[in-house]
């Protein structure tokens, strides 16, 4: 009702608008006014109008940084964050020189010079050496923003030394998966089509792969049986149809044999380093958490289509892309618990979202993110169940995992109160 | 001063209006328009409608962000309890809102709408020309763009709805109908409709540059030229180097979608189910679309700083401050546009030494940039400066253009990009700097022209109060918009709810953004009533009312030029892929497989059956149709092309031509000649088509066994009549590029002596002969060219002569141009 209200008062408004200025135009028509014979009174209400609203302008153009100065930019909690934010203020300075000054000439010059009768305009084409001048010196403060910015963005993306701990962050539609490396510290290989229930990342372990191939063994019988059953019954696209999905799981069978073989050379070859033997202790889990002052590399993959993982607090974001791994190298520098008190906010968690459109529930794929002290972290990683545990464990006693989970968050808990206490 | 000068022109322009008399129908005038005034008119109008729709569904999604979840009787009121089940916006539609929302105002509204409307209305008005180079294909390039507007507006109506992946359209998302439902149909019809629309602008740009190359009137130097005319040849170059870049991308992912191609897909695992896709990037994709996407950016701002500096140097009564620098950095915004486009795509996953050279190159672009903004400030200093609604527009413009290149310096730094990349600080920048500032330039250009696109003038109080309102609201929504991507705020997010960081002072500013996006969406009712208004009761303009000294103000209204010489096309447009369906079938294969295709024409009897016949070969038979629907559009510009200049040359007085002519030969490998004698017509110097007898001159001969008599001398006989075509497709100074075409009707026969020595003639027989060649020609000493050319000669029929006569032809001749010669001599 409200609005229904609201629209006809616009549409009042705008009737009244429209005949004030049919009476007004019949008016000036009987004055013998013309529209492009611009009075010297609207030319000087159009002026003194540049300045007043030009003045509004620059006013509420810096209010709004003053009054929501605790929106945005969240304080930076990583040490790239810091950089970042340092050159922020550097290129707030310069850039907020540059659009007070030109603003105010624009609004000023146009707000002065209106046409006034008999006045002249000051013939000026141009003025070569103004020119140069306003070519070069834009130039030489944007090779120093240039050089700044290089210095800063290779800062950010230098390869990290080895042995810098790797942890995985997995998107798919909507949400995150967490990887970390467990006792090895070495990720282990993936491939999606060992993606199942089970096996949420398509680690490759020995296990999942018979897993894997028993269960698209089993899909192509049922298939097959399905085809034979219905071949009378079906029109003829749908049993084509049927026959496409039996070749594609074939394809499909196919190509987890040929990473069998693979990886049945490459631990022939490499033994105990192989990339396939890494992924049995790999702990997966929905909980994202971060130690604190130690070097992270997030390696970012993505299931199904581009997600992207942003970390505001931390400064930083990378897409991830189906198809590849993308990477993150960060320090964070503050803990949660720091950052608590800081904001005076019991609530406050880091995040970590998707930023790059991925499907109808993009706006909630997120996860918050805990960075605590190095000890409580290592106690909360080492009581997470590695992969091959927890598929193993899964169906016998379920009630074995819960009971360890209690007993981890219990005891990461109580280290964290330590840390504190110290 | 001026006065006279008014009444001189329109005396001269009441003449040139008795010349032009002649009754159009309905259709002719309005509809399919040749002229380039009315064009431009079908732009701007599409392009009103087009923005409407636009802005209402900014509206829909700005009420859902500000207050999320609530009920909006206006919402439900557009979309229906589908889409807004009890008036809440649902967050497919929402996704599918922003992406429309995006695709129609940057490419509907400010491509086609800016660079249509005013390409069209001023080029042949300000260089001097009569009208465009091709009327034809500026119409077609109108009619194209409507094709694409209707299926874009279409494919809301699809039953899982448009496509909303973000105007960017990246796969995987755009191209798997499992990910959003928007991918299926919706999609579909979202490339098609963008590969119409680039077939429509790639002909009004190849269309705008011929013009301003070759149509300008004497005196027009390069560097006489207004801004406008300098910044619309810019885009059309931008648009003819970039346009065809999106189509071979959306081409490629049609193929993903459609043959299971993996261009942009690898290693997929969707809806409980692993893709056989392998081995594609969509990186790759993202470099395909930035190699337009940004140059796309130009193409937008680009007219808008050309109407811009027009008005402002106009109206404040001076010349444009650095007319030579204003060129300068035009050009070095065009070239640097090219080799940036990487700066979208920082956290794409690339290398990131890539993205260090895009930092470089991109945060150049500020400098030429730099120097615009300077040069309007410089040209108001001192002015005397009058307020039309059109001024105060492109004042504007400057300040939004201010506001959005700085915060594109924070941009193209990479470091500061990983905070707000793909935030609501991005949208901010990219809708101050060319959403906001290309529509005011538009504005401008409107409240500018309109005497000249009507012949009346819009109201001057609406148009301030439009443009204070429209102006305040501008930076009401996007100044506070900085701060949400400030604080995080991720774009296209239906809502925020489920954010604690984001629930108290962003919540805030969104709602203030809502608001004053609401009040300025409102208040472009004035425009609106005001432009459909002021069409039909407008007050009459006089011929020049903004006393500006540009050629469009020289005529009144609605007459064009005519002043510069009337000249034929210059040269053909070269868009002749001839994948036309003839040679696709003289091509094929013997191994195709016809009879199958040859059935599924019997029993469909339609065009599919068409081109399965086309297609049988390659097994791809369903999507190889969108693919020679492309291939037809690429084709049909040329033949229409040819049609237009043909029309051109048949309103000319032609001149009687008669020709002895002798063309070298082979038949069945001994070298021959035949004479021939033509008459025909010819029609400004170009194209010429006539009758002609030919008879072959040297004697063959060749012993035969004829009626059961061995080794008899016989000799080959040979005349037909020859109907034929030709076509000058190139003159420049004495050379001259001609395509003669004949065709060859009438009988051969061998002649030989019988025992009684009678002359007896045998095998008679029918003769269909097709003749296609091109000689070049050298005209010297005034009466006299040399020429020389090739062709072939292709037998059409089965001949009982058993002689080859399908043989290459070569003429090498001497001309002499009796007529030239004959009217000096009587001078």
């Amino acid at each position: 009702m409200t609005t229904l209200l609201i629209f006809a008062v616009i549409v009042l408004a705008f009737l009244v608008v429209m005949r004030l200025h049919r009476v007004s135009d019949l008016a000036a028509a009987l004055r013998g006014e013309r529209e492009e014979l611009i009075p010297e009174k609207d030319n000087r209400t159009s002026g003194r109008l540049m300045w007043v609203i030009g003045a509004i302008y620059l006013v509420f153009f810096t209010w709004v940084p003053i009054h929501f100065k605790s929106v945005f930019l969240p304080p930076p909690a990583s040490t790239q964050g810091v950089w970042i934010d340092a050159m922020y203020h550097f290129n707030w300075i310069m850039l907020g020189i540059v659009f007070y000054a030109t603003n105010i000439a624009l609004f000023y010059f146009s707000g002065k010079y209106f046409h006034r009768p008999g006045k002249k305009a000051f013939w000026y084409p141009h003025n070569n050496r103004l020119e140069l001048l306003w070519t070069a010196i834009p130039a030489m403060v944007l090779i120093v923003v240039i050089i700044y910015g290089l210095s800063v963005w290779n800062k950010i993306t230098a390869a990290p030394a080895p042995g810098t701990m790797a942890v995985e962050v997995y998107a798919k539609q909507f949400d995150w998966t967490i990887r970390y490396p467990g006792k090895d510290k070495q990720l282990g290989a993936t491939d999606f089509r060992l993606i199942n229930g089970d096996n949420p990342l398509g680690i490759v372990t020995g296990n999942s792969v018979k897993t894997r191939l028993a269960e698209l063994q089993a899909d192509l019988e049922k298939a097959e049986a399905d085809l034979v059953a219905q071949a009378e019954v079906q029109p003829q696209d749908q049993l084509a149809k049927m026959e496409e999905h039996i070749s594609h799981i074939r394809r499909q069978r196919e190509g987890i044999m040929n990473l069998e073989t693979l990886m049945k050379e490459d631990i022939a070859v490499n033994g105990g380093n192989s990339t396939y033997l890494h992924g049995a202790d790999d702990q997966v889990t929905k909980e994202f958490h971060l130690p604190q002052n130690v070097d992270v590399e997030l390696l970012i993959r993505s299931q199904d289509v581009i997600h992207s993982a942003y970390l505001p607090h931390m400064r930083a974001q990378m897409n991830a892309v189906p198809g590849m791994v993308t990477r993150i190298h960060l320090v964070p520098t503050i803990t949660t618990d720091s950052m608590r008190e800081v904001t005076n906010n019991p609530e406050f968690d880091y995040i970590l979202l998707c930023n790059k459109v991925c499907g109808i529930s993009h706006y909630n794929m997120q996860m918050p993110l805990t960075v605590e002290k190095p000890g409580a972290f290592k106690v909360w990683t080492i009581l997470l169940p590695t992969f091959e545990n927890r598929a193993k464990a899964d169906e016998p006693a379920p009630a074995d995992t819960v009971k360890t989970q209690v007993a981890a968050e219990a005891k990461a808990d109580s280290t964290t109160t330590e840390m504190k206490q110290h | 001063m001026s006065a006279v000068a008014n009444t001189q022109a329109a005396h001269s322009g009441q003449h040139h209006a008795d010349l032009h008399h002649h009754k159009e129908s309905f259709i002719s005038k309005y509809i399919f328009s040749h002229d380039h005034k009315m064009i431009s008119k079908q732009f701007l109008i599409t392009a009103i409608v087009m923005a409407w729709v636009a802005m209402i569904m900014s509206v829909i999604f700005r009420l859902q962000i500000a207050w999320p979840g609530e009920s909006f009787a206006f919402t439900h009121f557009f979309l229906g309890e589908k889409w807004a089940p009890g008036g809440v916006l649902s967050s497919s539609m929402y996704l599918a809102l922003v992406t429309i929302h995006g695709t129609i105002m940057v490419f509907f509204v400010l491509t086609g709408g800016l660079s249509g409307t005013f390409s069209n209305l001023l080029i042949p008005y300000q260089v001097g020309a009569r009208d465009m180079a091709s009327g034809f294909i500026n119409m077609l390039s109108f009619w194209f763009f409507l094709a694409a507007s209707i299926i874009m507006l279409s494919s809301l109506f699809v039953e899982s709805g448009p496509a909303s992946g973000g105007w960017t359209v990246y796969p995987p998302l755009s191209a798997l109908p499992q990910a959003i439902p928007g991918s299926g149909t919706g999609m579909t019809l979202w490339l098609f409709s963008m590969v119409l629309f680039v077939a429509g602008s790639l002909m009004g740009s190849l269309n705008y540059i011929v013009t301003i190359m070759n149509l300008r009137t004497k005196g027009m130097k390069m560097t006489r030229l207004p801004l406008t005319i300098w910044a619309f040849l810019l885009t059309a170059i931008l648009g003819v180097l970039a346009f065809p870049v999106l189509v071979s991308a959306v081409a490629l992912l049609i193929m993903d979608r459609m043959m299971g191609t993996s261009f942009y897909l690898s290693e997929i695992h969707i809806a409980g189910e692993a893709l056989d896709h392998m081995g594609g990037s969509p990186i790759l994709y993202q470099h395909l679309f930035w190699f337009l996407g940004h140059p796309e950016v130009y193409i937008v701002i680009l007219p808008a700083f050309g109407i811009s500096s027009e008005v402002i140097s106009t109206m404040s009564r001076k010349p444009i401050f650095g007319y030579r620098a204003m060129i300068g950095s035009l050009m070095a915004i065009s070239f640097l546009s090219f080799i940036v486009w990487a700066h979208h795509m920082f956290i794409s996953g690339m290398n990131p030494f890539l993205g260090s050279v895009f930092v470089f190159t991109t945060v150049l672009i500020a400098i030429p940039s730099a120097v615009k903004v300077f040069n309007y400030i410089t040209t108001l200093w001192r002015g005397n400066i009058i307020f039309s609604p059109a001024m105060l527009f492109s004042i504007g413009m400057v300040s939004t253009f201010i506001a959005g290149g700085l915060t594109g310096i924070i941009l193209a730094n990479s470091a500061l990009d990983i905070q707000v990349h793909d935030t609501y600080f991005v949208i901010a920048h990219f809708h101050m700097v060319m959403g906001v500032s290309a529509i005011f330039a538009m504005f401008a250009g409107i409240y500018h022209w309109f005497p000249k696109m009507y012949g009346r003038m819009m109201s001057t109080k609406l148009g301030y109060l439009h443009f204070w309102v429209t102006f305040i609201c501008a930076y009401g929504v996007f100044i506070p918009m900085h701060y949400v991507g400030l604080a995080g705020g991720p774009r296209r997010y239906y809502n925020y709810t489920e954010f604690p960081m984001f629930n108290g002072g962003v919540a805030d500013l969104n709602v203030i953004i809502s608001i004053f996006a609401i009040i300025g969406a409102t208040a472009q009712i004035l425009f609106t009533y005001n432009f459909f208004r002021s069409i039909f009761s407008g007050q009459k303009a006089v011929q020049n009312p903004w006393h500006a000294n540009t050629l469009e103000w020289t005529t009144p209204w609605s007459i064009s030029m005519a002043t510069g010489l009337v000249r034929s096309l210059p040269f053909t447009v070269g868009l002749t892929i001839t994948a036309s369906p003839v040679s696709w079938k003289t091509t094929c294969p013997r191994t195709c497989p016809w009879k199958t295709a040859k059935r599924s024409i019997k029993q469909r009897r339609n065009l599919m059956g068409m081109s399965a016949l086309l297609c049988g070969h390659f097994r791809l038979y369903p999507p190889m149709r969108p693919a020679l629907i492309v291939f037809m559009l690429c084709w049909l510009p040329a033949k229409a092309q040819l049609l237009d200049s043909l029309a051109l040359f048949a309103e000319q007085t032609p001149r009687f031509v008669l020709k002895l002519d002798s063309r070298g030969s082979f038949i069945s490998n001994s070298n021959v000649s035949i004479m021939g004698v033509k008459a025909g017509l010819e029609y400004a110097g170009r194209f010429q088509y006539g009758l002609g007898y030919s008879f072959l001159w040297s004697p063959v001969e060749k012993p035969r066994t004829v009626d059961g008599v061995a080794a008899v001398s016989t000799t080959l006989r040979l005349g037909y009549f020859t109907p034929y075509v030709e076509y000058a497709f190139y003159q420049r100074g004495p050379w001259e590029a001609r395509i003669p075409v004949q065709f060859g009707i009438g009988s051969g026969s061998l002649v030989y002596r019988d025992a009684k020595d009678r002359k007896q003639r045998t095998a008679r027989s029918f003769l269909l002969l097709y003749e296609p060649s091109m000689t070049i020609q050298y005209r010297f000493l005034k009466y006299f060219g040399a020429n020389a050319g090739w062709g072939y000669r292709l037998l059409l029929v089965r001949t009982g002569l058993d002689e080859r006569l399908s043989a290459p032809t070569y003429v090498l001749g001497l001309k002499v141009f009796f007529g030239d010669l004959w009217k000096d001599l009587n001078k």
